[in-house]
């Protein structure tokens, strides 16, 4: 039975967090996912600021998903104007997200959790046994920067998006030229899913309320209602009246839950078990091919969600990038206004929600940004509780490990959520 | 449109005290040599923690320049010059570490054999404070503009020039860092 359990520093999450299991006469007392990184206070001064910087300094909040916070931050802010984007406009930012999706989900797959489902401390030790499976990883993953460095400019922190669509149209001939590489990337992410199916996912699951946008026409990601396993559909503007955040001492991230503080899942996991109807051909073929049956509440498996969301966005791409054909201004014209605008989109981690508020002449007068990873730490947590019991019965090593890679499962974001991990199993007193 | 012969990397977090040296050091480089940081064999990049994307920024270059923070124990502001093998050697004992570093990155790229600029050098400076907030420590500040001067001269040598150089002030620190394997060595701070 592990005493102390102490992970000073999660590898292979994206920010600083620990994690306590306390311990006492052979059973589990406490657990905490505590967030040490520091709060950004991005609500706070985004205060006064002209909406048109919203998306550029929202973008800074994560290196990883950059284009959601600037997607999530233009329609919630066309909301509070009234305003909608021309149908072009849309469809260069559904490709922008496609992406951002590929970027993000190669990464995780295969170097973040697949060493610990193919059994190797570090992706450096996987890479060691299998090449060829990380050399594609890389390849693949460079396709998503490309798809961001032409619509954006640069494939961190792109700039290109304002309220209202864009500054300006990329060119659809530099757009093309990236097709031939999708579709090489669309055939590796097909292959990625069977092999994705083989890995030895531990056993376990839970009965998950999922949480995610919707849509009847394509698989969620820019746009849509918000629908709920359990509590059925909601518009963006009842999320908050649904879906509350609490702030708990041991974590500079909020924790949020629903109305009935109990936590629900956002992310892959809850996106496919809600929408698997709505995919792309061949990424429903691809879920068919691995006789995927929902509901998946193996948090484990999000990566085999992951997997199936990649041959999505690649299938995608190809097809908007065929469809783009721009016409006229990038941008709608805006006109000034009082208002209040709340909006979501699908960020690769899960559903990432912002409302502002803004004065007559555009500035923001109050912002408000809930990150997927803050929304999911109860859940993290609650998926611990479920897991220590079998901890106990493990040596130390062994028991760190199983809880990280648990953890880790959830791809969890600490630098967005700061608004995360060290594992620490100490005697409760 | 023609490809850079080399390219020029700050990295590192300005928010963490010395950790923002790596970048200082390529801004004020580019400010004070705009005759050389500006020609088109010349990119310049301010990357901050690029992880994994550190491979695309050296894409086709033929040599890089990365420039970054070490944790160099107790004495801040020291330079080094590592060329590309104790650039590898580097990474050996740093595979447990969180996150995606220059170390992490660069031992990927060889493990897979990915293709990596012919040449490629880090100029590094010695650092110990990284507190969240933090202006850099008054010996790694007091050490930038030798750095600069010394970033201009690996950048001349590089691309074959020699013209431009400003006098090379005498007697400047300049080490190889010691072998790696010494516990206590410096570690690359990027990705922490």
């Amino acid at each position: 039975m592990p005493e102390t359990i102490y992970v000073r520093s999660m590898a292979r999450v994206e920010g600083e967090g620990a994690l306590y299991i306390g311990v006492k006469e052979g059973s589990v007392k406490e657990i905490r996912v505590d967030i040490y990184e520091p709060p950004r206070f991005f609500e706070g001064f985004l205060r006064g600021r002209y909406l048109q910087d919203v998306p550029d300094l929202t973008a800074r909040i994560c290196g990883i998903c950059p284009v959601a916070y600037q997607m999530s931050a233009v329609r919630a802010l066309e909301k509070a104007l009234g305003i909608s984007v021309s149908a072009q406009a849309r469809l260069l930012r559904n490709l922008m997200y496609c992406g951002e999706w590929i970027e993000s989900h190669v990464l995780h797959i295969f170097i973040l959790q697949g060493p610990d489902l193919t059994g190797h401390e570090s992706a450096l030790q996987l890479a060691a046994a299998a090449p060829e499976v990380v050399k594609n990883a890389l390849r693949t993953k460079k396709i998503g920067n490309h798809i961001l460095k032409i619509i954006g400019g640069r494939s961190v922190h792109p700039v290109n998006v304002c309220v209202g669509g864009w500054y300006g149209w990329p060119e659809a001939s530099e757009l093309r030229g990236l097709i031939p590489e999708l579709e090489w990337g669309l055939e590796q992410a097909m292959l990625s899913v069977p092999w994705a199916a083989t890995l030895p996912f531990p056993d376990f699951n839970v009965d998950y309320e999922f949480v995610a946008l919707t849509r009847p026409d394509e698989y969620a990601i820019l746009d849509g209602d918000i629908l709920s396993s359990r509590e059925g559909r909601l518009s963006e503007e009842e999320y908050e009246a649904n879906y509350l955040e609490k702030h708990l001492r041991h974590s500079n991230a909020l924790h949020s839950s629903n109305k009935h503080g109990q936590p629900y899942l956002v992310g892959p996991l809850a996106r496919l078990n809600l929408n698997l109807d709505q995919l792309g051909p061949n990424a429903k073929k691809a879920a068919e091919g691995i006789n995927l049956a929902l509901p998946l509440g193996n948090p484990y498996k999000a990566l085999l969600a992951r997997a199936i969301e990649t041959v999505e966005a690649f299938e995608r791409a190809i097809r908007l990038i065929k469809e783009y054909s721009p016409v006229g201004s990038p941008a709608a014209e805006l006109q000034l206004k009082t208002g209040l605008g709340a909006a979501a989109t699908e960020a690769p981690r899960g559903l990432l929600y912002h409302h502002y508020s803004i004065d007559d002449k555009g500035f923001v007068k109050d912002a408000k940004i809930v990150p997927p990873t803050a929304q999911n730490l109860g859940r993290m947590e609650a998926d611990l509780w479920q897991l220590a019991p079998s901890l106990l019965a493990m040596q130390h090593a062994e028991a760190t490990l199983k809880a990280e890679h648990l953890l880790r499962s959830y791809d969890p974001c600490i630098s967005c959520a700061t608004h995360f991990l060290n594992l620490k199993v100490y005697e409760a007193t | 449109m023609k490809q850079p012969k080399l390219v020029v990397i700050g990295l590192g977090q300005e928010v963490r005290g010395d950790d923002g040296a790596g970048i200082r050091i390529v801004r004020d480089w580019r400010a004070k040599f705009p005759c050389t940081s500006e020609i088109p064999e010349v990119r310049v990049e301010i990357s901050g923690l690029p992880g994994l994307d550190l491979l695309s920024l050296m894409e086709e270059a033929q040599a890089a320049i990365l420039v970054d923070a070490v944790h160099e124990g107790s004495v801040p502001g020291r330079l080094y010059e590592l060329n590309d093998e104790q650039v590898s050697a580097f990474s050996e004992g740093a595979q447990s570490a969180h996150g995606w570093g220059i170390a992490e990155t660069l031992a990927l790229a060889k493990t897979i054999q990915h293709k990596l600029p012919k040449r490629l050098a880090i100029l590094a400076i010695g650092s110990n404070h990284f507190d969240l907030g933090a202006n850099l420590s008054p010996q790694v500040e007091g050490a930038i503009p030798r750095a600069v001067e010394h970033l201009q001269e690996m950048v001349l040598e590089i691309l074959g020039k020699t013209s431009g150089l400003e006098e090379y002030e005498v007697g400047v620190v300049l080490q190889i860092r010691p072998t790696p394997q010494v516990p206590g060595n410096p570690t690359l701070l990027i990705g922490k």
